[in-house]
């Protein structure tokens, strides 16, 4: 696993680095002008905290089904992927809206079921931590609560009447903004990608620690 | 003092935090929120020809907003290799006393 280490470092510190110029050239927005910019790192910023929180779910169902160390191994590093990713999210979202709403934050559906979101998996990580003997599987059932709010998170706009733009903002882009928008989700997934292969290897290697002092007795 | 006295205590001031954070966020709600909100944007209107004065408008926001992502991932990716880094000391620790 630590193989793909480099190449996927390499990969992103490129995609990361033309994604501004990518940016750059990419139309205004009529009413927003520079500052809908952040839409380009903002969304994809989302999209991984998402994609992590079903990861986060899914493995760590596998894990109480069938019970695998190896799944709650990926169930935590997707778990803190969640919380790293929601917090850019969190940040980069009210220096948006302090200029688009003239608010840094409205306690509108979709800011507030997305900080719940985020507060979940914060919530999954302290009993991780904190939480003792029994912690894994507590945790796990967290993260499956957490992953089932996704989907409520995404519609939100679609359903409720609120000031954040809808979903269909991204399928609606014109070429001059899809281009820099998916080049950015691109270079976003790889970045995910690196992050999150460290973290499980990371895990791993936890694993194996415990396991060889708790075959020496020492724990 | 005694355990007892000290759990009562503890409990006090968790139950005092907790109601300073309640207030607390109860009285930011209303000062951050709008009386009356728009409907959100369906589709962005992209244009090309911006005033210059309108197209740098509130740039520090911008790179602001810039800096969390690129801070934010670049730091944690340097937590996860100290981490790393501990994890494989502890590993060759434990190895080399098995051995």
């Amino acid at each position: 696993m630590r193989r793909l280490f480099g190449p996927l470092l390499i990969l992103s510190v490129i995609l990361f680095a033309a994604a501004p110029v990518l940016i750059a050239q990419a139309p205004y927005e009529q009413t927003m002008g520079l500052i809908q910019k952040i839409f380009y790192f903002h969304v994809p910023a989302a999209m991984m905290m998402m994609l992590s929180s079903f990861i986060c779910g899914i493995w760590s169902a596998i894990f109480l089904l069938r019970k695998k160390p190896e799944a709650d191994r990926i169930a935590v590093a997707g778990g803190e992927m969640v919380v790293v990713f929601g917090l850019i999210v969190l940040v980069t979202g009210p220096l948006w809206a302090r200029i688009a709403w003239g608010v840094w934050w409205v306690w509108d559906v979709r800011l507030t079921s997305a900080l719940l979101l985020w507060m979940i998996f914060c919530g999954y990580l302290l009993v991780r931590k904190y939480g003792g003997p029994g912690a894994d599987k507590l945790g796990a059932a967290m993260a499956i609560f957490g992953m089932a709010n996704v989907p409520f998170v995404y519609i939100s706009v679609d359903i409720w009447r609120t000031m954040h733009p809808k979903t269909t903002v991204v399928t609606t882009l014109g070429e001059g903004m899809a281009i820099p928008f998916w080049f950015c989700v691109f270079a976003f997934l790889v970045m995910y990608a690196l992050l999150f292969t460290a973290r499980v290897h990371l895990e791993e290697q936890r694993a194996r620690v415990e396991q060889l002092f708790l075959e020496a007795g020492d724990l | 003092m005694s355990s007892l006295g000290r759990t009562v205590r503890g409990m006090a001031s968790r139950a005092a935090a907790l109601a300073t954070l309640a207030t607390l966020l109860l009285a930011a709600g209303p000062a951050f929120a709008q009386e009356e909100a728009p409907p959100g944007m369906s589709a962005f209107a992209p244009v090309q020809n911006l005033p210059p004065a309108e197209r740098m408008a509130h740039g520090a926001l911008w790179v602001a907003a810039y800096a969390v992502v690129w801070v934010g991932l670049l730091l944690f990716l340097w937590v996860i290799w100290r981490r790393l880094a501990k994890v494989d000391e502890d590993l060759r620790r434990a190895e080399s006393r098995r051995k």
